[in-house]
């Protein structure tokens, strides 16, 4: 069924408010010879004069926020470095990446290192691989981990012991099989010395991924 | 024995350290080692040759920790470890090699005198929370606190997802653009 004989039997008044046209307002008939509104032109002309829509043109005043968000992020990123600059953030935590497992570490607080860890007792060692480091009142997101020169976390190896047995006992039953494991994990202990943060944060390096190496 | 039996028998602690080593400095927990030996029998073997080569540079690397030999005769060696906080540790030696004894001896080194128990976490720390704990409301906007209840606006439906009428409106404007960009 084509539009055009569908409209015919309206009225232009009908047409505008039966809401075939979309939301386009009807501004006025058009007097005379009117365009068309089936694609089939010259075949059949309708005896009644259609409308002249005119589409609605929505605007919006969109408000420029550029330079409002650099005032405020540059109005926070120099409040957290006055915090590194003067040591005020107090007490640090860090989330470190050691051995396949993150752990949110603070100064002074022990872990667990499960498995081979080369480090012996008494030696100082450096966490590299940090994932987040924050205060009390700011928090710092690596993606996925911080730059070496911005976070510095150092621990010191405790104790190198073995865990407590655990034994693993299989048994089929009514089969007269059964099996007996023990196993006992090496378990290295570390204290966490430090937790710190070296530079400020919009301190960007000269040349990228040298990380405060010196070859 | 069940799992829970052998768990009570080697008992639970939690992660710790005897006085706090390692805040200010590392200090060793090994007070002496004694080496206990028979100067005949075939089960002190592998304890003799250990003592020929392997214990005075053990004596000169850690030079806090004081060794004594104490033979013994026709009594199977066994080497006895005594730690700073007055835990004892005894290890059999009988018919082990000289470097079967000496990963004991590393062993030993290396420990405080804690025993070994079953561990409940992995990790200790003093100061479990810095930004301050959770609480219900910690990520709750602060305007509840100043609006009167029941309220209309806080009472309605979230809706995360486009209405169908949305997505309809948003494609006709799409191909009004599209429509507008290919005629001009």
């Amino acid at each position: 069924m084509s539009a055009a004989v569908f409209l015919r039997a309206l009225r232009p008044t009908q047409i505008a408010s039966s809401g075939l046209l979309g939301n386009r307002k009807i501004i006025g008939h058009a007097v005379g010879r009117a365009p068309l509104l089936s694609a089939v032109s010259g075949l059949r002309t309708p005896s009644f004069t259609p409308p002249v829509v005119q589409q609605s043109v929505k605007q919006e005043l969109v408000k420029d926020c550029k330079q409002e968000q650099d005032l405020f992020t540059d109005n926070v990123i120099s409040k957290v470095n006055n915090q590194i600059v003067k040591g005020s953030h107090g007490r640090l935590f860090a989330v470190v990446y050691i051995h396949g497992h993150q752990h949110l570490v603070t100064q002074e607080d022990l872990l667990i290192v499960q498995g081979v860890f080369p480090p012996s007792i008494g030696d100082v060692i450096r966490l590299e691989k940090v994932l987040c480091v924050g205060g009390q009142d700011f928090t710092l997101f690596g993606r996925p981990l911080l730059r070496k020169d911005l976070v510095n976390v150092e621990a010191t190896v405790v104790e190198k012991t073995l865990s407590h047995c655990r034994i693993y006992f299989y048994n089929r039953r009514r089969k007269n099989s059964r099996k007996t494991k023990f196993n006992r994990e090496t378990h290295t202990l570390l204290r966490i010395n430090r937790v710190e943060i070296m530079q400020k944060i919009d301190e960007v390096p000269e040349v990228e991924g040298v990380d405060g190496r010196i070859f | 024995m069940t799992s829970h039996t052998w768990n009570l028998f080697w008992g639970s602690s939690f992660v710790r350290t005897p006085l706090r080593n390692g805040v200010g400095r590392y200090v060793q927990q090994l007070q002496r080692v004694t080496f206990k030996f028979c100067k005949t029998h075939g089960g002190s073997q592998g304890m003799r040759e250990f003592i020929e080569k392997d214990l005075v540079d053990f004596a000169k690397v850690n030079p806090g920790v004081v060794v004594y030999l104490k033979p013994r005769r026709h009594r199977s060696p066994c080497l006895k470890a005594e730690y700073l906080n007055g835990e004892e540790e005894y290890i059999s030696a009988h018919n082990l090699s000289s470097s079967d004894i000496k990963k004991w001896v590393e062993y030993l080194r290396m420990r405080s005198g804690n025993p070994v128990e079953r561990l409940r976490k992995y990790q200790h720390t003093d100061h479990p929370s810095i930004q301050g704990p959770w609480t219900p409301w910690t990520h709750r906007d602060p305007e509840i606190n100043v609006t009167e209840f029941p309220s209309e606006k806080l009472s309605a439906a979230h809706v995360t997802e486009k209405t169908a009428t949305e997505q309809v409106i948003e494609l006709f404007e799409k191909q009004k653009i599209a429509s507008g960009s290919n005629t001009s």
